[in-house]
């Protein structure tokens, strides 16, 4: 049982990080711009440049809320 | 060889380089304190399971998967690596968390070394596993890298040999110095490799979006491999710009690592 959850722990820590907000922002632009792809409403040129956007605009949001907390 | 392949082979370097600078700590702690040939050994051992790792989760992914998904998978974990980085390097930067100490980790592990007692065999067990896991743990995120840079630029031997330079220069830097690199600014490395992860990771999760339209065919940038640098320079702005508002926006509260002590950038 300790080797499996330190083997879960493993994997958190290699994916997750210290700060799970950061794939949960990562997770939330992708799935925006999923939506948006499957919309149609954009051309690629322009979905990629929103999508770059929001993945920028969620990782400072994340950023801003640590600093906010401390 | 195109941005791409530049891009994928610097990255690598600069990711290596910092994971192997950090494993080198403390496998000479070992060395120094208990037995160099367990080290070495510790160290061989995870080496070739690193290796091991590298060729299986390398192969499933080539071969499991269509290749917009693994731009998505890979471009996802790039970002999700690339960020952490680069948030650390701008609250570090900005005088919010303490800078990684080589020194300070140096001393830690001597002082468990010496802790542990002696043992009298002729492998020190405890010298061993302790440089296994350092360089295992520490190089699991380089196999990452090399694998998902490898596979969606389509140039794992590239990957490799970016991965491999840095591993011979900080054998030959640990051999020369015979002591911690402290004198290395990890901190502004991990800020480069940060950068780089979340260019890339921008880059290939967008396209990789594609997998989920009709005929899985990748979502293309408007400039192509061009993007690249412009992400490379919009993340760079970023980045500096938090950390200059961060630095103006009143007293700061220091965060701590676990494992990283020492002072705050100022």
């Amino acid at each position: 049982m300790n080797a499996l959850r330190a083997f879960g722990r493993f994997w958190y820590d290699l994916v997750v990080g210290d700060d799970w907000k950061i794939p949960v922002a990562v997770l939330i632009a992708l799935v925006t711009t999923g939506i948006l792809m499957m919309l149609g409403w954009f051309a690629d040129g322009l979905l990629t440049a929103i999508g770059a956007v929001l993945v920028v605009a969620a990782f400072v949001l994340s950023l801003g809320i640590d600093v906010r907390r401390s | 060889m195109g941005a791409v392949g530049w891009g994928l082979i610097a990255t690598t370097f600069v990711a290596c380089f910092v994971e192997m600078v950090e494993a080198a700590t403390i496998v000479m702690a070992m060395g120094f304190s208990r037995s160099w040939r367990s080290a070495v050994l510790g160290t061989l051992a995870a080496v070739a399971a690193l290796a091991v790792v590298t060729a299986i989760a390398g192969y499933a992914l080539a071969t499991w998967l269509p290749e917009s998904l693994v731009q998505l998978v890979v471009g996802a974990l790039l970002l999700s690596f690339g960020l952490q980085w680069l948030r650390k390097a701008v609250l570090r930067s900005s005088g919010r968390k303490t800078i990684h100490d080589e020194d300070a980790i140096y001393r830690e592990e001597l002082a468990a070394a010496e802790a542990a007692g002696e043992q009298g065999k002729r492998v020190d067990l405890f010298a061993f596993l302790v440089s296994f896991k350092g360089v295992f743990l520490e190089g699991m995120e380089v196999v990452f890298i090399v694998i998902t840079f490898g596979l969606n630029a389509g140039d794992v031997p590239a990957a490799v040999v970016g991965a491999a330079a840095a591993i011979l220069c900080v054998l030959a830097l640990a051999v020369v110095v015979r002591r911690p690199l402290s004198m290395i600014d990890e901190n502004l490395l991990k800020y480069g490799v940060g950068l780089l992860l979340a260019t890339f990771g921008t880059f290939w999760a967008v396209e990789g979006l594609g997998v989920f339209r009709e005929g899985h065919a990748s979502v293309e940038w408007a400039l192509s491999d061009a993007t690249l640098f412009v992400l490379l320079v919009g993340w760079l702005l970023v980045s500096q710009l938090l950390i200059r508002v961060l630095r103006s926006s009143g007293p700061a509260v220091v965060e701590r690592d676990d494992r990283e002590q020492g002072q705050v950038i100022a």
